[in-house]
């Protein structure tokens, strides 16, 4: 009878000690491999909450100096997010224009019946709306639709307050003219309509009342934001020349901004921000401020896989040293019968691979599972970083490496028996 | 011719309490042997070293003129081709059938040597425990009958039999030793079982005190 036979007739005969061996296994392999999935979902949602939270530094031209402002485009800018450590940028620029059949919040203009006042709102133009200071801070947060973008053209962000006092859904278009207190200084752009598609609308954190002191286009509920390019248009109209760059400051922010003050200073340098031309804001606050829990995190995770590890390899070890003590005998027999100790540790690498490899399968889909439910509850709220779930790639290294454990841990144990004569071990019944 | 031979084998736990002294003897093929003696005089320890199931500290073991620890062969290889063990205990494998026992060792159909020893077919498809002492330790000879063994250990077999079974039992073994031509060293405590042999040793505090 060979090894394989003798090893498939001891896992089916053997049925409770199989189940109990099996059950080890696949408890071990599930807490090691959730573990190590946990701590991969951790890193995801620390780096990604890192960039999330990255710091950011606005370089705000300055006018008087000649070229400062026109320096400040799309072109520089790019060429800066290529460096080290730099994330991404947000070009900012702000006007004002009428909206004629609009309805805003009601301030000083509509308290004092003044017609183009109470149509004035406060459009604020974004490279990237999602890194505006206004989202970026969570002052406003985006509750349907979509974040302006580069590339687009003609879209609109506006609050659930002007959406619902105009009907407005995504989609839906609204237009906004120029009139002679809003017109700039080219004469020729009076009476320009635009027109704007909504492609997304905001919640405003705190709300405003109706307020008789304050202009409309102060409301944050009147803020109009606008993509880069549509801005470029109307500011090009009312000032009567091309116009391409950030008169307003470009915010910069940092991929890991536990190197903020270092890639300040390159930048600065590199880039002739240090200069009069020039001034900086720096904001690395958010990141300061969760840094310290974001680590404790990453440490704890570190420590649960450490410890799911260990006692992993410990209760296996001991299982399979119990399971082998008991099956000295048996050895014994096998040994005076005149089988080979080779072929009997062969048996019982069999017995062991066949449990091992039922385990891990089992342990490989329960895992993925946990894993996604773990992971998409660390990163709740943060939907570009949920849904985590179990890498095969990980998987089969720890299943790889569990079935080193068994390997050692049945070698181990077969020695404490076979070091021992067969007449020692028949006679130590 | 003899088949096997023991050259003054000594054998020892600790140092200075010698479990065997100088032992010496032959054993030849087509004869029962019975090694007697009180307990604790090592018979079962040189039935042991005889099997190759351990090392003597001195002296050597012959089988057919080699030694059985020769290199490239060794005490395993010995144990799987020239003698085949019957136990007091059995020394059955608990979970498996009559039939799987003994294809442990058999190089062909079990069933056969199972039916000539009295278990029948159904029998040999049963759990092991299933069965009495006397049918385990017929399961126990038919493994070791069917190893085509030309010597035949076995220690204390009728120990945990009733009168009648053991008979049975000694009558088997000095069947194979007379008719099937094998070498067959019984250690007994049975002067039933010593009766029936052809050559009586015995052994006491390790050293050989009569053979006859």
């Amino acid at each position: 009878m060979n090894s394989w036979k003798r090893a498939l007739l001891y896992v089916g005969r053997r049925k409770k000690k199989s189940l109990l061996l099996f059950l080890v296994m696949w408890i071990s392999l599930l807490s090691v491999m959730t573990a190590v999935g946990i701590r991969k979902t951790s890193q995801a949602v620390t780096a990604g909450l890192k960039e999330k939270l990255s710091g950011y530094f606005t370089v705000i031209p300055n006018l008087e100096v000649d070229g400062a402002a026109r320096n400040l485009n799309d072109g520089l800018c790019k060429e800066i997010v290529q460096t080290e450590n730099m994330l991404t940028y947000n070009g900012n620029d702000v006007f004002y224009m009428s909206l004629p059949d609009v309805t805003l919040t009601p301030g000083r203009f509509t308290a004092a019946g003044e017609e183009e006042g109470a149509h004035a709102a406060c459009f604020l133009a974004a490279t990237r709306s999602e890194y505006q200071e206004q989202f970026y801070l969570d002052n406003l947060n985006l509750v349907k639709g979509e974040h302006l973008q580069e590339d687009d053209v003609g879209q609109a962000l506006i609050s659930t307050a002007l959406a619902r006092d105009n009907g407005l859904e995504i989609g839906d278009t609204f237009q906004s003219m120029v009139t002679e207190n809003y017109r700039g200084t080219n004469e020729a752009a009076l009476g320009n309509v635009y027109t704007y598609q909504v492609k997304g609308i905001f919640q405003v954190k705190e709300e405003s009342e109706p307020d008789a002191e304050r202009a409309e286009f102060d409301f944050p509920e009147n803020y109009i934001f606008i993509d880069i390019q549509t801005d470029r248009k109307i500011v090009s109209d009312l000032r009567g020349g091309e116009f391409d760059w950030y008169r307003n400051g470009v915010n910069f922010y940092i991929r890991d901004s536990a190197r903020f003050e270092e890639t300040l200073e390159e930048t600065a340098e590199m880039f002739h921000f240090d200069t009069d031309g020039y001034e900086i804001e720096q904001n690395n606050g958010k990141y300061q401020s969760s840094a310290g829990p974001l680590e404790r995190v990453g440490f704890l995770t570190g420590i649960f896989i450490v410890v799911m590890i260990v006692l992993g390899i410990v209760i296996l070890y001991l299982i399979l040293f119990l399971w082998m003590r008991d099956r000295k005998h048996e050895m014994g027999v096998y040994l005076a019968a005149g089988i080979g100790k080779k072929e009997i540790f062969g048996q019982l690498i069999l017995e062991s691979l066949l449990l091992y490899a039922v385990s891990a399968i089992a342990a490989g889909l329960c895992t993925g599972a946990l894993s996604g439910v773990v992971g998409r509850m660390m990163a709740a709220g943060m939907t570009e970083l949920a849904g985590y779930s179990g890498e095969a790639g990980y998987m089969l290294a720890t299943a790889a490496a569990g079935f080193v454990v068994v390997l050692a841990a049945v070698g181990m144990s077969f020695l404490s028996v076979v070091r021992m004569t067969p007449k020692a071990i028949l006679s130590s019944n | 011719m003899a088949v096997l031979e023991v050259k003054d084998v000594g054998y020892y736990y600790f140092s200075d309490k010698p479990v065997l002294k100088g032992v010496n003897l032959s054993f030849e093929k087509g004869k029962l042997y019975a090694i007697c003696g009180p307990s604790g005089c090592g018979k079962t320890t040189l039935l042991s070293l005889i099997g190759g199931l351990d090392e003597p500290k001195s002296g050597e073991i012959l089988y057919e003129g080699q030694n059985i620890m020769e290199k490239g062969k060794g005490l395993a290889w010995h144990r799987r081709n020239n003698v085949a063990f019957v136990f007091q205990n059995y020394n059955l494998i608990e979970y498996m059938t009559p039939k799987e026992n003994v294809l442990l060792t058999a190089k062909e159909d079990p069933i056969p040597v199972l039916e000539s020893l009295g278990i029948t077919k159904e029998e040999a498809g049963r759990n092991v425990l299933k069965l009495s002492g006397g049918q385990q330790q017929r399961v126990a000879i038919a493994r070791a009958l069917a190893s085509h063994a030309p010597v035949i250990l076995a220690d204390e077999p009728t120990g945990n039999l009733d009168e009648d079974t053991a008979a049975e039992i000694t009558q088997i073994l000095k069947s194979n030793a007379h008719k099937q031509g094998r070498c067959v060293i019984v250690v007994t405590h049975s002067d039933a079982v010593a009766e029936e042999a052809d050559v009586v040793l015995r052994l006491d505090h390790g050293k050989i005190v009569e053979a006859k």
